[in-house]
């Protein structure tokens, strides 16, 4: 269907509100920040914010943090960790059954905003000049509601399945919205008792200047590149090629070159670990320039320090490092256009396969991950990593029979990519011209 | 076709049997049972109803708790598939290789290479033992050994394999770099994917293959969306799909349990989980005992409890089988309308070439395990969700086009024409066939 509207006018017609735990929700946050005006409000952490309610977040956020961190002490551990657990927790989806009943993790939420006033003040600010606000955390919305703001609530969940957390006390009245990423997330907010016309199925917001309009110019075109380096042998486009169209038609005009890899796994001690071993393996293929490598620090300047050390001289390595979140989502959407190959935890950059690049998993971390892995690698576009000791031998074998391109290719066909168009029409109220994913994928 | 090489396999599974099944046109029909021939010595016959007697208790344990677990893990150690990466020597030979040449030093297997010494064509086996008695009594013809996993032990390479004559026929890229590792020379190993039936695939370009692919992504898709994704690649490879045409079949889901049975259970629970949709005639479900005639009384047992007798033989179907070529001609005819195959992933896994898409029952051993990961790898198949509930995930999975797609990535990805590959390598012709990719 031809575009009725434009996508690239749009701005100042909502609110986007983040929080600042983890690069989830932030993520998501930047992707839609155009139509804030180029404003993220970050409900923890905002300009004006009360000291009260800061304090409130940050005990909220530091309890969970506690209870982790008791982890390694043997008993009490055990039992702290399994409080964590059990509010994360995702069911089985199957049999489908009622799954509205508030957990633990819900209650206690409810109980900081209604009992303690947390995001009142926020709501008060807002209700200035109401627009529709879009929350990628839960928090804020059920706050917005709780304490009666005056605009559309809108909530965006940033994995591909989610907690009951994610659902206010009582689903059946409130009133938020939900954007969601795949399929999945439909039903699954529908078990929690959601009604289905407060659901849409849009995608995860994947940043706009990668994908290039609705016509997907600039994927199309960064795919085409990708697809000649990453099937150097041709294999995937022998198979593929009366579907390509553009994008494989326009690959056979780029010569291959070295991939680009780019590993963004995060600062833990274990997967500092990772990324130490990646490099000591792929030290010769670096040497010979026969891949570049971007290590991904974040926000982070004792991972980018500890990258630095362990890089060295190393040619063909990159680190990427900002100061500041946004700069940090604005350096990273740029060099994405250049990156092959994305090594990460199943987070919310899962969905990043969407724009045609193949996922290289690093082991999940808690249930929404595993959940991010079961659908990446359903959609086909991303497979779980070797030993990182020998990342020099599987990395190339892989790339070498063409099973990159194929995540690459399967990610760009079956993952949602027009999201962030899809949430606009949507928040906008207007028909959009994007075709409706399927339920599933 | 003139008999132009003997063909053995071992009655021991079916997965050795399955592939010698679909070189048969080399040995015009005819088929050797290494454990099971005529006139074989009483003595070999003891040796070998003694390991398959082990094996097939062990894994008829495996359901125990404790004790099950243990005897099969103590097994699995024994046919241990050690990491691939980093690539290194692993020719040493193994306990069990080992053991297997002391038996062959006795021995073993001799009467069965005397007889076929009497017509020195070559011999192509798909049990690595044969191919050892082979050489180790000389047998003077040439001698092809066929995989039959997408990795393997290292007791399918010969002790001291640097110096071995025997050729291997590889099921996938993996096969042949592991045989390398193992100490084979790499101009001993033809990459040529997995012997399937020609009957199912039907020559070069693969036309049967086609056809049957075309009818069963009308039914796999039922909402269109893998075909408005992929419209231009299926048109152009398997022509339009007019589905009111094409539709030579209702939605059919096949469900394969290995030889020792140990997962009869889980066809139960996938039955009775599907009884309305099989009264409402929305699938077919055929529960495929082999040639065991007690699982197929146990599933027709069970059909009449949970109400099915009346679609026995329409919406559910448990065929059984006087003996293996029976079995195996028949499933051939079967997999023709099937939509959905569900299996442990054994040999079978290798069927998502002829455009099937595989529901992984779980993984028995290192082999089955290695051959899931490759099949997912291909695209061709995914693990089955909870059996109880595969009245939901199952048309989930349909309705979201995911098992279109799924059939059409085995196609595409899986190496389709081994057994034309081997044909034509022990025929000494030149292949006019692709050459296949390392991986994959």
């Amino acid at each position: 269907m031809p575009p009725s509207h434009r996508h690239d006018q749009t701005t100042d017609v909502a609110y986007i509100i983040d929080v600042d735990m983890g690069y989830g929700h932030a993520r998501a946050a930047h992707s839609l920040k155009h139509l804030a005006g180029g404003q993220v409000i970050t409900a923890n952490d905002y300009q004006g914010m009360i000291e009260s309610e800061r304090l409130t977040w940050k005990h909220w956020r530091e309890a969970y943090e506690t209870l982790s961190r008791l982890r390694p002490i043997p008993l009490i551990g055990k039992i702290a960790f399994g409080i964590v657990e059990k509010a994360q927790e995702i069911s089985d989806f199957y049999p489908r059954r009622d799954l509205s009943k508030p957990n633990f993790s819900v209650r206690q939420v409810y109980q900081l905003i209604e009992r303690r006033g947390l995001g009142h003040e926020l709501t008060q600010r807002l209700n200035r000049n109401p627009k529709p606000v879009i929350c990628t955390h839960p928090v804020p919305a059920f706050a917005l509601e709780t304490h009666g703001y005056r605009g559309e609530i809108w909530c965006v969940p940033t994995d591909a399945d989610v907690a009951r957390a994610w659902v206010a006390m009582n689903p059946k009245q409130s009133r938020i919205r939900y954007c969601c990423a795949n399929g999945r997330l439909v039903e699954r907010l529908q078990l929690y008792g959601v009604p289905a016309s407060r659901l849409t199925l849009t995608g995860f917001p994947l940043p706009q200047e990668l994908i290039g309009g609705v016509e997907s110019s600039v994927l199309k075109g960064d795919l085409a590149r990708r697809l000649a380096v990453l099937d150097p042998n041709g294999f995937f486009r022998e198979h593929y090629q009366y579907e390509f169209g553009t994008s494989a038609e326009r690959s056979h005009s780029y010569v291959s070159a070295p991939p680009t890899l780019m590993y963004c796994v995060g600062g833990a001690g274990a997967q500092r670990n990772i990324g130490r071993q990646l490099i000591k393996s792929l030290a010769s293929r670096l040497k010979r320039e026969e891949l570049r490598l971007i290590l991904v620090a974040g926000t982070r300047k004792d991972v980018a320090e500890y990258y630095r050390q362990v890089v060295g001289r190393a040619r063909s390595v990159e680190i990427l490092y900002h100061r500041q979140r946004a700069d940090y989502f604005t350096a990273m959407n740029r060099t994405l256009h250049t990156v092959d190959i994305l090594w990460t935890k199943p987070s919310e950059l899962s969905f990043y396969t969407a724009l045609g690049l193949p996922i290289v998993m690093a082991p999940p971390l808690g249930r929404q991950e595993e959940f991010n892995a079961i659908w990446l690698t359903q959609v086909g576009g991303g497979m779980m990593q070797g030993d990182p000791r020998y990342t020099h031998e599987w990395l190339f074998d892989w790339l070498n029979s063409g099973g990159f391109a194929r995540a690459a290719w399967n990610g760009f066909v079956e993952a949602p990519t027009h999201g962030v168009y899809r949430i606009e029409d949507a928040v906008l109220g207007r028909a959009s011209e994007l075709e409706v994913p399927p339920l599933i994928v | 076709m003139k008999k132009i090489a003997h063909i053995v396999d071992v009655d021991m599974g079916y997965g050795h049997a399955r592939a010698a099944y679909a070189l048969k046109d080399l040995s015009a029909g005819e088929i050797i049972s290494a454990n099971n021939y005529r006139g074989i010595p009483k003595s070999d016959l003891n040796m070998w109803q003694r390991s398959r007697k082990a094996y097939e208790t062990i894994s008829r344990l495996k359901p125990l708790p404790f004790i099950g677990d243990l005897a099969f893990n103590l097994m699995d150690e024994f046919q241990e598939i050690p990491a691939f990466y980093p690539r290194r020597d692993l020719s040493r030979p193994s306990l069990q290789l080992r053991q297997i040449y002391r038996m062959i030093d006795k021995g073993f297997g001799s009467h069965l290479i005397e007889m076929l010494r009497n017509e020195p064509i070559p011999l192509v086996t798909t049990f690595f033992t044969v191919a050892f008695m082979a050489e180790a009594n000389g047998y003077p013809g040439a001698i092809y050994l066929v995989t039959t996993d997408a990795d393997i032990a290292r007791h399918w390479a010969p002790l001291v394999p640097q110096r071995s004559k025997i050729r291997y026929f590889a099921a996938n890229g993996r096969c042949k770099e592991r045989l390398m590792l193992y100490g084979v020379r790499e101009s001993q190993i033809f990459l040529t994917g997995f012997p399937l039936p020609k009957e199912l695939v039907g020559g070069y370009p693969e036309r049967q293959l086609q056809k049957d692919l075309l009818s069963r992504i009308c039914n796999l898709d039922p909402n269109g969306i893998f075909y408005d994704r992929y419209e231009k690649t299926i048109k152009t490879k398997l022509g339009p799909a007019r589905c009111e045409l094409n539709k030579t079949h209702p939605l059919t889901l096949a469900f394969s349990v290995g030889g020792a049975g140990a997962q009869k259970q889980l066809g139960v629970d996938v039955m009775k989980s599907l009884r309305r949709e099989i009264r409402e005639r929305k699938i077919r479900l055929a529960l495929f005992a082999g040639i065991r005639t007690n699982v197929a009384e146990l599933y027709v047992d069970a059909i009449k409890k949970v109400g099915l007798e009346r679609e026995l033989g329409r919406g559910v179907i448990v065929p059984i089988y006087k003996n293996r070529h029976d079995y195996f001609v028949a499933f051939s005819a079967f997999l023709r309308e099937t939509d959905l195959l569900m299996t442990k992933p054994s040999e079978l896994s290798f069927y998502t070439a002829l455009g099937l898409p595989i529901l992984i029952a779980p993984p028995i051993g290192s082999q089955e395990k290695f051959n899931s990961i490759w099949l997912q790898y291909v695209g061709g198949g995914v693990p089955m969700g909870d059996p109880r509930y595969t009245n939901e995930w199952l048309f989930d999975w349909l309705n979201s086009g995911g098992l279109a797609r799924m059939a059409w990535s085995g196609y595409i990805e899986a190496p389709t024409h081994g057994a034309y590959r081997i044909e034509e390598i022990v025929a000494g012709r030149k292949s006019e066939i692709h050459p296949l990719p390392l991986i994959v």
